[in-house]
């Protein structure tokens, strides 16, 4: 779209005193070189130039609220993946990261999205026009980012913009000399924040004893049998090493001992029970799970062109390892961005691009991150062999050592993308415009899998995946551009466009090879073998205008139109309309502003009205669907399995359908200032949005002996609304030294505005009973309900500590526990109502599991050749469930490593003890329906399994984190002059350098409500040079 | 010109497209409109009923916990209906159940006027959807008494909000339903034995009708036409020669077996079988690890076979069933480390035992005792225990040695059908039909229950009359 760029209404007219927040982390010679590219400047003011849909406008005449990121955060960045440098500089943007492995997607959502759980809410994203992933795009490639917020902005995009929308520009070629970069980047990650485990010997120490304390019913199926970590009856060699020393000695022989003592690293101690000595190696888990990742990665463009012809060519390679043991990110891009000019009235513009990845994440994330990283530190690393040993010895989890070795060394996932665009320029008559576009982009995902025989799994389960997306997109756009007389302006776009999206996948898997030599399906015994397909196709038909017209570029007006059709929906209701209207009044170009205009350089008022939409639903949502496998409801798992019985197949109606579904239609309207100070020393972009989701595409519950839960359906209203201010100033300028700062802030309020008719207070659906004693009542809380944020949480609330028997001998009868008669060291939950019973009644409010304050500030400092950045940003406002300590003190599995909460004063040991954490039991809490720190959900705290609805383990999430602090250096030497080198640059930089939080875990970037135990994002080390030739 | 030329480059792209552009026939699932056109489309969807079916059985949640056959195991995690400790927040949810009635109203509603090539194939899968619809209400009505009748699937976003029924009004609808498929079955004996049959559909018969009797105030004529209904569902039938053949993985369907569903490896293979069994690491020490049905993945002794059934085995000396039901893990120093389930001991492959156990429904065994419960309760006595004397004489312990009054030998029926059927998911049911009888009182024979004034019946989740306001909850809740 670079074709708009000529067409600016420049000439003759002010140039406007703009720039946004992140302009200001460039260079200045970087600035100064863009700012020659755009024209002669006459001073260091910048004409800012935004990406609208189907365009581009200059900042000036904008109307509409568009955020944009520059280059400077991309040029260092420390993440495989762009969408990472979004975090806390644009206002009104979340960035959720739940995971540290290198190139994994964060969830992003705009104004809090349009749903109850907007981290599905992902905005489109359109990279050089192209509708497709950001994932796999090299930063090293993006000239900017920009984010469209409001509707009437997002309009033009129809049916799927309701979420907002995100333009990637790549790096295009100038006429010029041609320009070489290379840039080389050094990087090393680690864990930030360590678990607080105990060391093995005071596991074996507090776990022995409690069992020898409390465990009146089997404490000699913990102690003995080598059942679990703190158990003896482990001979030589065995997965567990903890047993008897004098065991040792008469089994295997003083001389085994000693080596194992002396020069192996084994340990003794006293047990507490029985008084004898014990023997054991200590392994440190998460050390065995955590590693130092290491990072490579080459960057090399090449750029220039003539007056006919620009290209742009940009390679890339990066390998990067994940911080957890076996995770890794590999790879390879190239792009080439062209354009070529036939005559002065033709021009053509192309982008290629070809992208391979090849990664390996952890098989399964709650096995690794949940339970292996807890595995008591007495299992065994390797046999005396050196073979990996399991640990406690299921398949379902191993020590990450063991998974590694026998399973995950053997991934194989390979990611093909291909973009192929081309385009073309063609101007009809003075003004007029014709831009055809066809565009190409395919995805295909190959992954093989296997396990080796071992001694938990011996049947080499191999399976492989091959998916294939194509999306072709055919647009073709007529623009007129005109000035009337010297003050209006008028610019006007056509335009229509096909999308046809279509997705294969072939699913194999199967067991049984003879050998661990060959790994693929090939191998594998035939009647395991399985093998399936599937095909879809998804078309959108649409047509679209916009005209925008100003007067003087004072008065401002824009209004667009879009009309789509999906083949989603049921054949009545297809076709969306979906308008935008906005207006802007550049206040400062008037002439009564002219006394203000030296303190107040800049002003400008904006107001928009838009609406778009949500066609996030399948085809079987509308028309229902009749499948080959089915989700069945009592299994507890949320998997399709295929409808097979007695080796027949079978088939059922898998989806209700519902011939009504109609658009999901967001309205959003938007009211915005932009202003700038003191020359523009400082500006300020402030804005205020509301916006209504109505028919909204919800799943519906309905009555059960319908046989359905639940069905897709328009379903009520939820409104976002909030303000952002994004300020950008520069504090000091001098000739030498400069000090630039942004800082933004969002806050956003969501709440349910309109409910289905149900018969309950406010319309509740979902949610359960509490007493509330403001009301002195059982009232209905939770789920959703009008006028209410949602994603509240729900906890029982430990108010104390059983100090002894007798002063339990009275508790409240807990039905969550069976009535069991309470005891010493069990938790005091607070009986909300009084009634001498602890039922979910009783559970009282917590928080909201999403923040609703978001931001980050940037402070670039600017010393001759040397930059320095610092950047944080910030969330409040969200609470989080810390199960994985939860599950530790709870000793859920039975077999948990323990934390340093069991030794230290906090916790009960022995009667009479004032404390705040109920006993460690050593058997389950939920299993031996102890019940004290893992409780159940009820419907109104999180019912995933990870999670203890208990307050002891609530915290609130808010942070301030630092998210960089980085230096550059540019070398500036007549010596670099002759080795043809124009430019050096030497960077470093720290990422994710740490966190101020109240929260416990690992990361308070928890934005589900409970943290099971995360991949956490690691802290970055980065050091490089970059060089222009 | 050139701009003639756009305009109908435009206009062709533009209005060629319209709605049929739009129209993407999917291609590897199908919509609602275009199923039911053919015989296949009948037979496929019958095979994905039985699905649901093994999916809603697969639990000794509604009628083995609430009974006295389990003890905690060694890994513990007791549900809520074990520890007799239901209530609105916890109830269980009937979801699954209607389900299953769903998918039969909608083939018994789509699938009847589908042309068949061969009539009386038509008429069989008519008959197995009547039966399993007969037979998803029979485990409501025995969950939660009232319930609510659906017999027309759901079409829209508005389904009805039906409300219970009484239990009496739901047996007219199970009895119905069986007729229809007794009436509609084109042969007297079997063809397949995890598929409904006419047989089966006697059985069904038979087990509703001393529910019928017993439980929703029924009378003789009840009884009566219970006795008929069994003579007619084991014409075909014989015993096995031990209990362990009748549940063994390599003698599925075997001749013992009236109705049976399937299970096995990368099918389904996770029966509620696995629930009484210990993961390998629990027995590893034990001298008799070899004879138990351990496993490395899939195992979990969430519960073990109570004492008082380990003891009810002992009361005639020679019972071979007791150690085909229950094994006793056993130390170095002969102590008892576990006990496990030994009846549904799934097959052992290669790489690791699969818990692969067919969940037998129906099979003359069980059969023969639910006559002499009818007969019993007839009063006819004699004939009751040459019933009894049976199912004794293939477990070893010889011809019913005590009194023969009325009473005492219902009790024993009761008994034996404990020894006979426990973990077949019939003991929580028997014991309701002889506590509504006056035979027992279940408050004193179920521990759990000393004591506590917990309804019979399972409760509804709150959520659930929350939806639909024409709910009522259970009573006693």
């Amino acid at each position: 779209m670079n074709h708009m760029l000529q067409r600016l209404p420049v000439g003759g007219i002010r140039l406007l005193l703009f720039s946004t927040v992140f302009a200001i982390g460039k260079t200045q010679a970087q600035q100064k070189e863009q700012d020659t590219a755009i024209r002669p400047m006459k001073s260091v003011n910048l004409v800012e130039v935004v990406a609208i849909g189907y365009g581009q406008q200059s900042r000036g005449t904008v109307t509409n609220s568009i955020s944009k990121v520059k280059e400077a955060e991309f040029s260092h960045t420390p993440a495989a993946n762009p969408l990472l440098q979004l975090q806390g500089k644009v206002a009104g943007l979340s960035l959720q990261v739940s995971d540290g492995q290198p190139g994994a997607t964060p969830k992003v959502f705009l104004r809090g999205g349009t749903t109850a759980s907007p981290e599905g809410d992902a905005p489109l994203y359109i990279i050089d026009g192209v509708i497709r992933t950001i994932n796999e795009i090299n930063p090293d490639d993006i000239e900017s980012v920009q984010v469209l917020k409001d509707a009437a902005s997002t309009a033009i995009y129809g049916a799927r913009a309701a979420n907002g929308i995100i333009i990637v520009t790549t790096k295009s070629g100038k006429s010029g000399k041609a320009v070489v970069n290379f840039k080389y980047t050094f990087g090393i990650e680690k864990q930030a924040r360590r678990y607080d485990f105990t060391s093995a010997r005071d596991y074996i120490y507090v776990s022995r004893k409690n069992t020898a304390d409390f465990n009146k019913t089997n404490p000699d199926f913990f102690l003995t049998g080598g059942r679990y970590g703190m158990s003896t009856g482990n001979p030589r060699n065995s997965r567990n090493t903890l047993e008897f020393l004098d065991t040792y000695v008469q089994d295997y022989g003083q001389d085994y001992v000693n080596q194992l003592l002396h020069n192996e690293g084994w340990e003794t101690m006293t047990d507490p029970v029985t008084g004898r000595e014990l023997i054991f190696k200590e392994t440190d888990y998460q050390d065995v799970t955590f590693q130092t990742a290491y990072k490579q990665e080459y960057d090399v463009n090449v750029s220039g062109g003539t007056d006919k012809a620009t290209y742009y060519l940009g390679l890339g390679y990066l390998n990067q390892d994940g911080i957890v043991l076996g995770t890794f990110y590999k790879h390879y891009s190239g792009l080439f961005n062209g354009t070529y000019k036939v005559s002065d009235k033709l021009s053509f513009n192309t982008n290629l691009s070809y992208q391979v990845r090849r990664n390996s994440d952890a098989f399964n994330y709650q096995n690794v991150l949940s339970r292996s990283v807890s595995m008591p530190f007495t299992y065994r690393l390797n046999y005396e062999d050196g073979k990996p040993a399991p640990g406690e010895g299921i398949t379902s989890f191993r020590n990450r050592n063991y998974e590694v070795y026998y399973k995950e060394k053997y991934n194989d996932v390979k990611m093909y993308r291909t973009t192929l665009r081309l385009g073309a320029d063609w101007d009809l008559l003075p003004g007029l415009r014709f831009s055809p576009s066809f565009s190409w982009f395919t995805t295909e995902d190959i992954q093989n899998y296997f396990e080796a025989s071992n001694e938990t799994n011996t049947n080499r389960p191999a399976s492989a995946i091959h998916n294939q997306d194509r999306h072709a997109q055919l647009d073709a756009i007529l623009t007129y551009d005109k000035s009337l007389g010297l003050r209006h302006h008028i610019d006007a776009m056509l335009g229509t466009s096909y999308i046809n999206d279509y997705v294969y996948t072939m699913s194999g898997s199967g067991r049984g090879a003879p050998t661990d030599n060959i790994p693929t399906l090939n191998a594998s015994a035939p009647e395991t073998q399985r093998i399936s397909t599937y095909k879809s196709t998804d078309v959108v038909m649409s047509y679209f205008g916009r005209i925008n017209y100003d007067y003087d570029q004072k008065y401002l007006f824009s209004a667009s139109l879009r009309v789509d059709g999906s083949s989603r929906f049921s054949e009545q209701h297809k076709w969306g309309w979906f308008p935008g209207v906005s207006a802007g009044w550049n206040i400062d170009r008037e002439d009564f502003w002219e006394p203000l205009s030296r303190p107040v350089s800049r002003m400008k008022l904006r107001a928009s009205w838009g609406q778009a939409g949500n066609n996030l639903l399948s085809i079987f949502d509308s028309q229902g669907s009749y499948s080959t496998s089915y989700n069945y409801i009592n299994d507890g798992t949320n998997n399709s399995v295929p409808v097979n019985y007695n080796g027949q197949a079978g088939i059922l109606n898998a989806k209700l359908a519902n011939n009504n579904l109609i658009w999901e239609v967001t309205t959003s309207f938007d009211v915005g200032l932009d202003i700038g100070l003191f020359d523009n020393r400082i500006s300020l972009l402030v804005d205020y949005y509301n916006k209504l989701t109505s028919n909204r595409l919800f799943d519906k519950p309905l009555t059960a002996s319908s046989g359905f839960d639940d069905i897709r359906s328009n379903f009520g209203s939820i409104r976002n609304s909030g303000f952002e201010v994004e300020l950008s100033a520069t504090p000091v300028r001098t000739a030498n030294f400069s000090w630039d700062l942004g800082f933004t802030f969002a806050y956003n309020k969501g709440v349910v505005v309109e409910l289905p008719e149900n018969g309950e207070d406010k319309n509740r659906t979902g949610g359960n009973y509490v007493y509330d004693p403001a009301q002195k009542a059982y009232v209905k809380v939770g789920g959703l309900a009008e006028g209410e944020r949602f994603g509240q949480r729900y906890a029982y609330n430990l108010v104390g500590v059983y100090a002894t028997d007798e002063e339990a001998a009275n508790a409240p009868a807990d039905v969550e526990s069976g009535r069991r008669q309470k005891i010493g060291g069990d938790a005091i939950w607070q009986d909300v109502d009084g009634n001498g019973e602890i039922d979910y009644r009783d559970m009282v409010f917590m928080g909201y599991i999403r923040p609703d304050k978001t931001g980050g500030m940037v402070n670039t400092l600017t010393y001759k050749g040397l930059t320095m950045r610092l950047v944080v940003d910030y969330a409040m406002g969200h609470v989080i469930d810390n199960a994985f300590r939860a599950r530790s003190n709870a000793s859920a599995r039975n077999n948990n490593m323990t934390l340093s909460d069991v030794i230290s004063d906090k916790i009960w040991k022995q009667q009479g003890d004032q404390a705040s954490i109920p006993r460690y039991t050593v058997q389950s809490d939920v299993d031996y329906n102890w019940d004290n720190h893992l409780r159940p959900s009820n419907g109104i705290g999180a019912s995933s399994g990870y999670s203890s609805n208990n307050s002891l383990y609530y915290k609130k999430g808010d942070y301030l984190a630092f998210r960089e602090l980085s230096f550059s250096y540019r070398l500036k030497s007549p010596l670099l002059q002759k080795a043809y080198i124009q430019n050096l640059e030497l960077f470093a930089g720290v990422y994710n350098i740490g966190y101020i939080t109240g929260y416990d875990g690992l990361m308070p970037e928890v934005y589900a409500g409970n943290d099971p135990g995360l991949y956490p994002r690691p802290r970055a080390y980065n050091l490089g040079v970059k060089a222009s030739f | 010109m050139k701009l003639r030329t756009i305009f109908i480059c435009c206009s062709v792209l533009l209005f060629t497209a319209c709605n049929s552009i739009l129209d993407v026939k999917p291609e590897s699932d199908i919509t609602n409109n275009n199923y039911w056109k053919s015989e296949g489309d009948v037979t496929g969807y019958m095979t994905g009923i039985y699905t649901q079916l093994r999916d809603v059985n697969n639990s000794t949640y509604y009628f083995e916990d609430r009974g006295d056959a389990f003890v905690p195991g060694l890994e513990g995690g007791m549900t809520n209906a074990w520890q007799q400790n239901l209530n609105e927040a916890n109830a269980p949810s009937w979801l699954g159940f209607y389900n299953l009635v769903y998918h039969c109203n909608l083939l018994l509603k789509d699938g009847r006027d589908i042309p068949f090539s061969v009539q009386a194939n038509k008429d069989r899968v008519m008959a197995e959807a009547h039966f399993v619809r007969a037979y998803a209400y029979f485990l409501l009505i025995r969950i939660w008494g009232d319930v609510p009748i659906e017999l027309q699937p759901a079409v829209d976003d508005n389904p009805p909000l039906t409300a219970r029924s009484p239990a009496t009004d739901v047996m007219q609808l199970i009895l119905n339903d069986v007729d229809s498929a007794i009436a509609l079955f084109p042969e007297d004996g079997f063809r397949d034995k995890s598929r409904a049959s006419r047989p089966a559909a006697w059985a069904l018969r038979a087990d509703a009708l001393l529910w019928k009797a017993k439980v929703l105030n029924g009378g003789e004529a009840d009884l009566q036409a219970a006795l008929t209904a069994i003579d007619n569902a084991t014409a075909g039938v014989s015993l096995q020669p031990s209990l362990e053949r009748v549940h063994a993985t390599d003698n599925r369907n075997n001749s013992e077996v009236i109705f049976s569903i399937h299970f096995q490896r990368d099918e389904r293979s996770d029966s509620y079988g696995s629930r009484l069994k210990p993961r390998d690491i629990f027995v590893q020490n034990a001298v008799n690890k070899s004879s138990i049905a351990f496993a490395k993945n899939g195992a979990r002794s969430m519960y073990m076979p109570s004492p008082k059934l380990d003891t009810l085995f002992d009361k005639y000396p020679g019972d071979t069933r007791k150690d085909q039901s229950i094994i006793k893990a056993i130390d170095g120093d002969g102590e008892v480390m576990g006990v496990f389930d030994n009846k549904l001991r799934g097959t052992a492959f290669s790489d690791d035992r699969y818990f692969d156990n067919d969940q037998i429904v129906y099979r003359l065994g069980g059969l023969l005792l639910l006559k002499a419960e009818a007969l019993a309760a007839l009063n006819r006595v004699p004939e009751a225990i040459t019933e009894l004397n049976k199912v004794r004489g293939r477990a070893g312990t010889g011809n019913y040695p005590g009194a023969t009054d009325k009473a005492t030998v219902e009790k024993e029926i009761l008994d034996e059908r404990f020894r006979e059927l426990y973990m077949e998911l019939k003991r929580w049911p028997d014991l309701l039909r002889f506590h509504f009888a006056g035979t027992i009182n279940v408050y004193d024979v179920v521990p759990n229950l000393e004591g506590k004034q917990l309804p019979l019946f399972f409760p509804i989740r709150r959520a659930f009359i929350d939806i639909n306001p024409n709910l009522e909850q259970t009573e006693g809740y």
